[in-house]
């Protein structure tokens, strides 16, 4: 009967019964294959990172002595300045201690920092996702936090055994309670639009109290909170540069400028609470 | 007749285009452009193959593309699939010898691609003009490319499969 029926008619059949199997299969076996075909195409991405890396090597290679001794003296001198900010660091930490143990406060979370290079960059109007270099067996969870020398890049998504996918603050579908500088009342902070060229990307904020004001001269910066529980308080999200009062009087909402070398970061750190990884090994 | 070879180098011909793709976005993605060519990864298993064959390229390609995107799983399977299945439908009564014919086709059908993910993916910001700015720039982009390689794609995998004993000109001739 099969033989029978026409070009188009076989088609049809073999469109829907595609469907009707793929519809019937259960979910499990749907998360399965796509865990699979990302599995089998990981190491392409990590090859092909590994072949930018030795790239940028003999790219490097090229440069002058000159130019290799005056990177390494600038080098130095930053050295220098980290190591001052190190030590100030260190007694801070101590103070931060021993007015814990003075106020009976309890500690706040500490991470270990997962440096990662980036494989694999998704970024169009619809979704903003990066891949990683580092996966399950470096004690990499969803949910965690990701971050780079700008503030925050986004959050672990999926993770795989080499790699993970991060969503980034600039994915429509990314949301998180944040605050501005120096003001601890929170506000909504959601990732949304790509403008096309060099420009900046742009995220949502809403939920501002009335009386925050900003302008283009004197942007307010937006920073993460604790209570999204993922973030460490403090972190750069963006820059607030204009606000319109909402339709209720009480809060105001805009747009909030993020860092423009979020489309090119090539290497992201990742929080790994050490918490939840000691009760992880912890019988 | 079996020609489990001559499939197999197609897919691997079209994962090479698929990985040229993600590796041209990576380093188009600081300038704020993305291509989106997914239909050229099935576009010619579906305007010159047999069903069984095309179908089995459709449901690798579909697969590997979409399992990277945060979409339902099989999302991106399905929209190859409809790709393929419009494509089978248009195939009696479309020339396929003609380049024109053909580049306009997978324009129209990377177009309807791209209309739909928006219409799900992004209806709530549609207000905004930035949106629109990326969208556009993104489809225009991509629609001029599809437009410069559809023929070229389509011609070099003819030329593959002839060169390891499948010359499709002749059987669909004598079909």
């Amino acid at each position: 009967m099969f033989r029978r029926l026409t070009f188009t008619g076989r088609a049809v059949v073999f469109f829907f019964a595609i469907l009707a199997v793929w519809w019937l299969l259960p979910f499990v076996v749907k998360s399965f294959v796509k865990t699979s075909f990302f599995e089998f195409q990981a190491p392409s991405w990590t090859s092909a990172s590994y072949l930018r890396d030795i790239g940028s090597y003999w790219g490097a290679r090229t440069h002058s002595k000159e130019e290799l001794i005056e990177a390494g003296m600038e080098q130095a001198r930053l050295n220098a300045a980290y190591e001052l900010r190190n030590q100030n660091v260190e007694f801070q930490s101590r103070q931060i201690e021993r007015l814990e143990a003075l106020l009976s406060l309890p500690s706040l979370p500490t991470f270990r920092y997962e440096v990662a290079r980036v494989i694999h960059r998704d970024i169009n109007t619809w979704w903003n996702r990066l891949i990683i270099r580092k996966g399950r067996i470096h004690g990499i969870r969803p949910g965690q936090a990701v971050v780079f020398s700008g503030g925050v890049v986004g959050r672990v998504d999926e993770v795989y055994a080499y790699t993970s996918t991060v969503v980034l603050i600039s994915d429509p579908s990314f949301r998180v309670a944040a605050h501005v500088e120096d003001d601890e009342r929170p506000i909504q902070f959601q990732g949304g639009v790509n403008p096309p060229g060099l420009r900046a990307p742009l995220a949502q904020i809403s939920n501002v109290p009335a009386d925050i004001r900003v302008s283009r001269d004197r942007p307010r910066r937006v920073v993460s909170s604790r209570l999204g529980g993922s973030f460490p308080d403090g972190l750069t999200l963006g820059y607030i540069q204009s606000l319109e009062p909402g339709s209720d009087g009480l809060f105001q909402s805009g747009y909030a400028r993020l860092d423009e070398r979020l489309l090119s970061v090539r290497e992201v750190t990742v929080l790994v609470p050490i918490e939840a990884e000691m009760g992880e090994t912890t019988p | 007749m079996k020609r489990n070879r001559q499939i197999v180098a197609l897919i691997v011909l079209n994962l090479v285009l698929y990985a040229v793709i993600n590796e041209a976005n990576f380093y188009l993605t600081p300038l704020g452009i993305a291509l989106h060519l997914d239909v050229l990864l099935v576009f010619f298993a579906a305007i010159r193959l047999r069903i069984v064959h095309g179908m089995i390229i459709v449901l690798v390609l579909g697969m590997t593309a979409g399992a990277f995107r945060p979409e339902v799983p099989g999302g991106t399977l399905l929209t190859l699939l409809t790709v393929w299945f419009v494509c089978l439908l248009l195939r009696p009564v479309i020339r396929r010898e003609n380049p024109i014919v053909i580049t306009s086709m997978a324009i129209l059908l990377q177009f309807f691609v791209l209309a739909g993910r928006t219409a799900i993916y992004t209806g709530h910001l549609l207000d905004v003009s930035a949106v629109w700015q990326r969208l556009l720039l993104d489809t225009g982009i991509s629609l001029l490319i599809l437009a410069m390689v559809t023929t070229t794609w389509c011609e070099f995998q003819r030329r593959v499969l002839l060169m390891m004993g499948w010359d499709l000109n002749a059987e669909s001739q004598r079909v």
